[in-house]
């Protein structure tokens, strides 16, 4: 049963990691595209130029391995264990807007996000309690 | 690239946006049910569970969610910082332990509900230093 949850854990890991890249992806090729967004017509334009970019392939690549995984684990784990565990990704979004994309990130965000850590590990002693 | 706070109307979109994202949280889980307990040691047995997830209908649907909820969300991130962005997508954490607790019919223990209460505290606190604090840099 300990071992089960630690693969769960592990699975869910991969998955945030895989969504992380995803959305740091997302947020270079949202920079790069300077459309205004008005209007059904220039939120195609947008999506349109957007598609063009290879770095937003490389982030549905992700986005897609990502959902395979969760789907995995969701065979293994109740949903309502599994979901809060993979918040696990905002500590990675915190880290990767800080150190790769060098945008700034509050002392209260990074309360906030060891809160969510703290949540996480009584998220995670539930599963083992079942 | 004003810092300043989330403006009130993405902040709205971004709420809708949960509760979509939760539906699709929930046929994701119907999708995995639908499998029971399928051995991946292969690629092979890989391929074979994602091609049975793919005939799923529940999938499909929960998909659909997903496309919706990334328009929304690259619409908005073009907006907004990713990191002022990431917290407001917490507020799912109630909306899916709900689905799982009323539609799922999972059991909920309080240590459970405490981890999330906490893992949404950290979001209220994120959310009030974005308010507050942005802007100042170190």
């Amino acid at each position: 049963m300990t071992s089960q949850l630690a693969f769960v854990v592990g699975l869910i890991v991969l998955t945030s990691v895989c969504d992380t890249v995803n959305h740091l992806g997302l947020k270079v090729c949202a920079n790069a595209v300077d459309i205004e967004v008005a209007g059904l017509r220039s939120v195609a334009r947008y999506a349109l130029r957007f598609l063009r970019l290879p770095l937003a392939w490389v982030s549905i690549f992700f986005a897609l391995l990502s959902l395979f995984l969760w789907l995995y684990a969701l065979t293994k784990a109740d949903l309502s264990l599994a979901f809060p565990i993979d918040s696990m990704h905002h500590v990675f979004i915190a880290l990767a807007s800080r150190f790769l994309l060098r945008e700034f990130v509050s002392w209260q965000r990074w309360l906030g996000t060891g809160c969510i850590m703290a949540g996480i590990v009584l998220v995670t002693m539930s599963g083992l309690a079942a | 690239m004003s810092k300043r706070g989330v403006p009130l109307a993405i902040l709205g979109v971004l709420f809708l946006n949960e509760a979509v994202d939760s539906v699709a949280q929930y046929c994701f889980k119907k999708t995995a049910l639908a499998q029971g307990h399928p051995p991946i040691a292969s690629l092979h047995e890989a391929a074979a569970f994602v091609g049975a997830a793919l005939g799923s209908g529940y999938l499909w649907l929960g998909l659909a969610a997903v496309a919706l909820v990334f328009v929304t969300w690259i619409t908005v991130l073009s907006k907004i910082d990713l990191s002022a962005a990431m917290p407001v997508t917490s507020f799912s954490y109630v909306f899916v332990a709900l689905a799982s607790r009323i539609f799922l019919h999972e059991a909920i223990s309080p240590l459970r509900w405490s981890g999330i209460a906490l893992i949404l505290i950290g979001v209220a606190i994120v959310s009030w230093g974005e308010e507050g604090e942005g802007g100042r840099l170190p």
